[in-house]
């Protein structure tokens, strides 16, 4: 079986070329193809050259999932966690909007899951800035989750302090 | 969009369907503080669903030829024992997972608790009963909230028995309610008759289903992929649709001859039913474990000296499966959690064979009464 060869070009003109197989886990161009069959490689004006290198790296790499072996498995599962090691994590959010953007399922799944892990382990500021989301709280209302966490619900009290300090 | 996004900004949409699902109840809890908008998410029942069904996406499984193909990272086991619950973690961040964590978990109802017993535990949900009255409710530990039942109704020919046998406690998917069935002696023997009440949470109320004639005993209904299972006498397994509210008899496997020197123990490993077939000889004592996948299919076997069962009570109840990582073998172990006849909690290593007694700080006095594992979840109780 020959493999056809795809060719794509990111927001910086830059070319990459990829199998057939490899491109089509990107549903997004999957459906270009079909649609258009581009003749000068496949335009992702929302994918610059720097995330796109990353992403075609990742497609070829899990281009044959393995079904059955387990060996196989591990193994890129170990190349999935050095894939995104040394990420830093604006390149990290770029990978997930790309992922997001040409329908990878694969790798949306394995770089929102790393910044779930990531941010299981922040505190709420630190969550804040991860996402430059600001505190819309007033102070008023912080009181008042404060409160209401210490009094817990209605039926259900902890039987002593000791216990409500360990939940935090 | 807005001009004013960072760079380092994912938006909205990504977060709230890629990402956060994805985090565990605890964490979400915390987040809640992050800003109102994640608040009025986390809170939203759309999302509470959406969390558990990544989390049990990510949970253990096993292939349809008996091998496990995941096994749970933690497991989350809740204690119920004279006066009080406890919650033990095991294998969470701890890559040897000898030391559970322990986590004294108090919980009063209004009161005090009496002979608390937990009948079974679905999304993250427990269902407990307080006291010897019948009284019980349902209870998210994770969220800390709790909702008691209204009382079973009096049976037609009810005469100073209205405490059920037993209990189940499950999930109806198709129409996205808890149910509680709770089976109840009518002390009509020959034949026997045990009368069926449903209770439906969004409904908050019991209704009666026809009666059974299967001989419920004290064992709990156990939850497995939208049935309840109990095991009752005569080592037959009784199997509750909860959506169609029918019993029906599941077969045992194949030449899994019921004989004096046989017994049988279910449980649950990768969201599948598992049978325990236990034989004894005067030597020894060796357990199958089936699993239910389309048939029946064989996991494994166990062969246990009658010294060494003498001295743990015997491992009998398979309640989960963890990993654990052998940094050395490059290689992640699978062990098996087993509750003991006494309540105690073990493991049993698949890749060296070996049995693991948990010691539980502080709980070597507990006087177990049951036992479940359940999963940390956002799910409320409505009302």
């Amino acid at each position: 079986m020959s493999t056809k060869k795809i060719t794509l070009l990111s927001s910086d003109n830059e070319l990459f070329t990829v199998d057939e197989e490899a491109a089509n886990q990107s549903l997004t161009i999957k459906h270009l193809i079909e649609d258009t069959e581009p003749e000068n490689g496949v335009p992702l004006p929302q994918v610059h050259s720097k995330i796109l290198a990353k992403v075609t790296e990742y497609l070829i790499k899990h281009a044959n999932e393995p079904d059955n072996d387990a060996a196989a498995k591990e193994e890129l599962k170990n190349w999935d966690d050095k894939f995104l090691e040394k990420v830093n994590h604006e390149t990290l959010f770029d990978l997930i909007l790309a992922a997001n953007y040409l329908d990878i399922k694969g790798l949306l799944d394995l770089t929102c899951q790393t910044v779930a892990d990531l941010m299981n382990g922040m505190s709420v500021v630190e969550v804040r800035k991860l996402f430059n989301i600001v505190n819309d709280f007033t102070p008023e209302d912080e009181a008042e989750v404060r409160k209401r966490r210490k009094r817990g619900t209605k039926t259900i009290g902890p039987s002593n302090d000791q216990a409500n300090q360990s939940n935090h | 969009m807005c001009s004013k996004r960072g760079r380092f900004e994912l938006p909205h949409e990504i977060l709230a369907t890629e990402v956060l699902p994805r985090l565990p109840a605890k964490s979400l809890l915390r987040f809640k503080s992050v800003c109102k908008a994640w608040r009025d998410l986390i809170s939203d029942p759309g999302f509470i669903e959406s969390q558990l069904l990544k989390q049990q996406s990510q949970a253990a499984s096993i292939s349809n030829d008996g091998t496990i193909i995941s096994a749970n990272q933690q497991l989350n086991v809740l204690i119920g024992c004279f006066g009080e619950f406890h919650s033990i973690v095991v294998g969470s961040g701890d890559t040897t997972a000898t030391k559970p964590h322990f986590n004294h978990f108090p919980l009063r109802v209004s009161g005090d608790i009496f002979n608390p017993r937990l009948w079974g535990s679905c999304n993250g949900l427990i269902c407990i009963q307080i006291e010897r009255r019948g009284e019980f409710g349902i209870w998210n530990p994770c969220i800390q909230s709790y909702r008691s039942l209204p009382h079973i109704p009096h049976g037609e020919h009810i005469s100073g028995m209205p405490i059920p046998i037993t209990f189940g406690f499950g999930y109806d998917a198709k129409i996205k309610d808890y149910k509680v069935v709770g089976i109840r002696d009518t002390l009509k023997v020959i034949p026997l008759v045990l009368e069926v009440q449903v209770f439906t949470l969004g409904a908050n109320s019991w209704k009666r289903i026809s009666d059974t004639n299967h001989w419920f005993e004290g064992k709990q209904g156990l939850f497995v992929n939208g049935s309840l299972i109990w095991n009752v006498r005569y080592n037959k397994l009784i199997r509750f649709d909860v959506h169609d509210e029918v019993f029906s008899e599941i077969k045992l496997p194949e030449g899994v001859l019921v004989a004096y020197d046989t017994m049988v123990h279910i449980g649950e490993l990768g969201g599948c039913l598992v049978l325990v077939r236990e034989l004894r000889s005067d030597s020894d004592v060796s357990h199958e474990v089936w699993v239910m996948k389309e048939n029946w299919v064989k996991m494994y076997s166990i062969n246990m000296s009658r010294s060494l069962c003498v001295k743990f009570r015997i491992p009998i109840i398979p309640i989960g499966s963890i990993s654990i990582s052998k940094k050395k073998e490059k290689k992640n172990h699978v062990e098996i959690v087993y509750v003991s006849r006494n309540g105690r909690l073990f493991s049993y290593n698949l890749n060296t064979k070996r049995f693991r007694r948990f010691r539980v700080h502080g709980g070597s006095n507990l006087k177990t009464i049951s036992i479940l594992t359940y999963v940390e979840s956002l799910v409320s109780l409505g009302q």
